[in-house]
C-alpha cells in the first residue's frame, strides 16, 4: 500500500511507504479496525493485530476518526503524539512520534523555572528584613513550604545552647533554645562551623534526637542537614525533614535546598552583622546618654539634640559639662561636631571628648588644651576633623564670668537681657588636621537673665522655610534668640529648637545641638549641685 | 559634584561643580589620584572652586586630604575661584591660611604627624620643628 501525503506536483510522484517510514505508523480504516501496522508499530503496541479494532493505547483508539486532529499520550514509560494524514478512501494513517526526550526536558524546564522562581521569592522574603529572627523565620516557613514537610534553621552561638526556629509540619512558627551540644546530631557540628563548607548530610532519621523532630509529626522518613553559608561567618544549619510516607530527597531538590541554604546564609549573616553593628553602636550611644543639665554652682545649663534621622549617623554632634573639681575651679563646657558619620565619627567623638575630659586640670588655658587635642587628634591615616566650642563658666556674685573659645566652630551667641545678640569674639583653628592651630578666647560677663547660647551647624544650615530649600542661617538663629530674652536657660532651649524644628518641617536635616548657659535671675545662690556630670553626644 | 579636566605639561586643573559633601567626597579624591598618577612630573594642582555649591564638613575634610598628599608629593597645591560661601568657611574653620599659602614646587613639605595613630602629646616646638617645609625629618623626628 502506498500512500501519497499531498504535495506541490512537480510531476514526478514520490511515494512513502508505511514499512520503511522512519516511526510507527498504524493505520485505520473508516471503521476504526487496523488495516496496515509497520514493524515498529508492532513492536510498539504488541496487542495490535490486522484487521482488529486499536484497544491501546487508549488515547489512540478513542481519537476522532471523522475529522482526525493531532493527539499524544503515553505508551508504556514513553511519550508519544500521533499526527494523522486522511487518505481518499477514509483511511487514517497516524505517524507515531517518540516525544520522551522533548517532554522531559520540558518538564525539566519547568521545574528549572518554577526552582528559579523560588529562590527569587525566597530572595525577596530574606532580604525583606535585616532581623536575624525574622530572617531564621523566612528561611524555616520557605523551606517548609518548598522542600520539606518540616524544617528546623539553627543558628549557631557563641554559649551552649543553640537558638532554633521551627517550621512543623503544620507550617506553625516556634522559636526555642535547645541546650545539646551541637555534636549529639552527626553533620550539626560540621554545618555550624559552616567552614570549610561540608556537604549535605544525611542522617539515619533513627538516631535523631527528639528535639529535631516536631511533636506530632509522626514518623520521619528522611533527614537532610545543610550548611547556611554566611559572608564568611558561619551562619547556621537548616535541617529539612520529610515525612516517612514521602518520596526521599532528590538529588535536584537537594542541591536546590543548597541553593536555598545559599541565600538565606548570606541574609541571615547580613542581619547578624546589621544587628552587630548596632548593638556596637548602641554600646558607643549609651556610654553617652543625654544629660539632664540643670543649676550647677549657681548657673543654669540647658541642652538640647536633636538627632538626623539618617540611620547611618552615629556620631557627630556631641556636648559636655563637667562640674568644677578639685583641679579645675571651673565648669567647662564642651561642644563640637565631628566631620563624618557612622562607626568612623562615633569613634573620633569618643577620642575627643575622652582626651578633653584627661585634660581638664588644663581648662584655665583654652589655646594650650586645644593644641594638647589636636596633637593628640591628628593622625596620618586621614583628615577628618572636629570643630568645638569651650566654655569655662565661673559664678562671680550675681554674674557669671565666661571664657569662651572657639575651635573652627560658630561663635557661640550672647542673649542680652534689652534683647540684642551679640557673637562672642572668638575664634580659631579646627581639630585634627594641621601641624599647629591658633585661637582666640573672649570674656563674657553676663548678668542676671542673660544666655550665652552655644549650638552646632545643624541649626544655621537646617534647610526648610516656605521653598523648603532654604537655609536656616545666621540672622534668623539671632532673630530667634532675641525673642529669648530674659528667659531661663530650659526655655531657650526649647524655643530654638522649636523654631528650627517648624523651619525644617518634614525635611532631611543633620543632627542638632544647642545648649544654653544662663545667669539665674533669681537674687540668691541656688543649691549646689556638682556630683552630676552630664554627657551626651549623637 | 563633577570635576572637569584641564591639563597642561605639569599642571593639573580639576573644575568642581555641585555640592562637596559626604556623598560626592570620595569621588572627587579618586579623581584628583587618578589624574595626578596619570600625569607623571605634576608639579602644579589647581582646584577651581568657581561652581561649587555647598561644601559641608565632609568635603572640608577631603580639600585638607588632597593638599595633604599634594604637599607629600611637592606638587603645589591651588584652591582657585574660591566664593564667599567656601571664604567664609575656611575662615570660621581657621583654615584658610593653611590651603591658600603659597608653597614652592618641587619641595616636599611634610606637614605630616608621626605615622603613628598614637601620637604623643608631643611638644610644640618639637612638631613645628619637624612641619617647617624644607627636606626630609631627621631621623627619629
Amino acid at each position: 500500500m502506498t500512500s501519497s501525503p499531498a504535495r506541490p506536483r512537480t510531476g514526478a510522484v514520490s511515494t512513502v511507504s508505511v514499512a520503511s517510514a522512519p516511526c510507527p505508523v498504524v493505520v485505520l480504516d473508516a471503521d476504526g479496525l487496523i488495516a496496515e501496522l509497520n514493524d515498529a508499530a508492532g513492536a510498539l503496541l504488541p496487542a495490535a493485530r490486522l484487521g482488529q479494532p486499536l484497544s491501546s493505547p487508549a488515547w489512540l483508539a478513542a481519537a476522532d476518526r471523522t475529522r482526525p486532529v493531532p493527539v499524544s499520550g503515553e505508551v508504556g514509560d514513553r511519550s508519544f503524539s500521533a499526527q494523522p494524514s486522511v487518505l481518499a478512501d477514509g483511511r487514517t494513517v497516524w505517524w507515531l512520534l517518540d516525544e520522551t526526550a522533548y517532554r522531559s526536558t520540558a518538564a525539566e524546564l519547568a521545574a528549572e523555572r518554577g526552582r528559579t522562581r523560588f529562590l527569587t521569592e525566597a530572595s525577596t522574603a530574606l532580604l525583606a528584613s535585616l532581623n536575624l529572627e525574622r530572617c531564621m523565620e523566612v528561611t524555616a516557613r520557605l523551606a517548609t513550604e518548598h522542600l520539606a514537610d518540616a524544617a528546623l534553621v539553627i543558628s549557631p552561638a557563641a554559649a551552649r545552647t543553640l537558638p532554633v526556629v521551627v517550621c512543623d509540619h503544620r507550617r506553625e512558627l516556634s522559636r526555642s533554645t535547645v541546650s545539646e551540644a551541637p555534636d549529639s546530631v552527626p553533620g550539626l557540628a560540621e554545618a555550624l562551623r559552616g567552614f570549610p563548607p561540608v556537604p549535605s548530610r544525611w542522617i539515619d532519621p533513627a538516631t535523631a534526637p527528639d528535639w529535631l523532630v516536631p511533636a506530632g509529626f509522626g514518623e520521619v522518613g528522611s533527614l537532610v542537614i545543610t550548611p547556611l553559608p554566611g559572608l564568611g561567618v558561619p551562619a547556621g544549619a537548616l535541617v529539612l525533614l520529610r515525612r516517612a510516607q514521602q518520596d526521599a530527597f532528590s538529588e535536584a531538590e537537594e542541591s536546590l535546598a543548597g541553593l536555598f541554604a545559599a541565600r538565606a546564609g548570606a541574609a541571615m549573616s547580613a542581619a547578624r552583622l546589621y544587628a552587630e553593628q548596632n548593638s556596637i553602636s548602641d554600646t558607643l550611644m549609651r556610654e553617652l546618654l543625654p544629660p539632664t543639665l540643670r543649676q550647677t554652682e549657681g548657673v543654669e545649663f540647658a541642652g538640647g539634640y536633636r538627632a538626623s534621622r539618617d540611620t547611618e549617623r552615629v556620631g557627630g554632634d556631641f556636648y559636655d559639662v563637667h562640674p568644677p573639681g578639685e583641679d579645675s575651679p571651673e565648669t567647662l563646657v564642651v561642644l563640637g561636631d565631628v566631620a563624618g558619620k557612622g562607626l568612623e565619627a562615633a569613634v573620633l567623638t569618643g577620642k575627643i571628648r575622652n582626651t578633653l575630659h584627661a585634660l581638664l586640670p588644663m581648662a584655665d588655658d583654652h589655646a594650650r588644651m586645644l593644641r594638647l587635642v589636636n596633637n593628640a587628634m591628628r593622625t596620618s591615616h586621614h583628615t577628618r576633623f572636629a570643630t568645638l566650642v569651650m566654655a569655662s563658666v565661673r559664678r562671680e556674685e550675681r554674674e557669671v564670668a565666661l571664657r569662651l573659645t572657639s575651635a573652627g566652630h560658630p561663635a557661640p551667641l550672647i542673649i542680652r537681657r534689652d534683647g540684642t545678640v551679640e557673637e562672642a569674639d572668638t575664634g580659631g583653628t579646627l581639630i585634627g588636621v594641621l601641624p599647629t592651630i591658633t585661637s582666640r578666647t573672649a570674656r563674657v560677663r553676663l548678668a542676671p537673665g542673660e544666655t550665652c547660647l552655644l549650638f552646632t551647624d545643624g541649626v544655621t544650615e537646617a534647610r526648610g522655610g516656605p521653598l523648603g530649600d532654604t537655609m536656616f542661617g545666621d540672622q534668623r538663629l539671632k532673630r530667634a534668640a532675641a525673642e529669648c530674652a530674659g528667659m531661663p536657660a530650659e526655655a531657650v532651649v526649647e524655643r530654638v529648637q522649636m523654631v528650627t524644628s517648624q523651619w525644617i518641617g518634614g525635611g532631611r536635616h543633620d543632627d542638632i545641638a544647642v545648649l544654653a548657659i544662663t545667669a539665674p535671675r533669681g537674687a540668691h545662690l541656688s543649691a549646689v549641685d556638682g556630683a552630676t556630670r552630664g554627657r551626651y553626644t549623637a | 559634584m563633577t570635576p572637569s579636566f584641564g591639563t597642561g605639561p605639569h599642571a593639573v586643573r580639576l573644575a568642581l561643580t555641585g555640592d562637596l559633601d559626604y556623598d560626592t567626597c570620595g569621588e572627587l579624591l579618586q579623581r584628583v589620584r587618578a589624574a595626578l598618577d596619570d600625569g607623571g612630573g605634576v608639579e602644579e594642582l589647581h582646584l577651581d572652586c568657581g561652581g561649587l555649591g555647598t561644601v559641608d564638613s565632609m568635603g572640608l575634610s577631603t580639600l585638607h586630604q588632597i593638599h595633604r598628599s599634594a604637599g607629600r608629593d611637592g606638587i603645589a597645591f591651588h584652591l582657585d575661584g574660591i566664593g564667599p560661601a567656601l571664604r567664609r568657611l575656611l575662615e570660621l574653620t581657621g583654615t584658610y591660611e593653611h590651603l591658600t599659602a603659597p608653597r614652592q614646587a618641587g619641595l616636599p613639605g611634610s606637614s605630616e604627624p608621626p605615622g603613628t595613630e598614637e601620637g604623643t602629646a608631643a611638644t610644640g616646638a618639637g612638631r613645628a620643628a619637624a612641619d617647617r617645609p624644607g627636606g626630609p625629618r631627621p631621623a627619629g623626628a
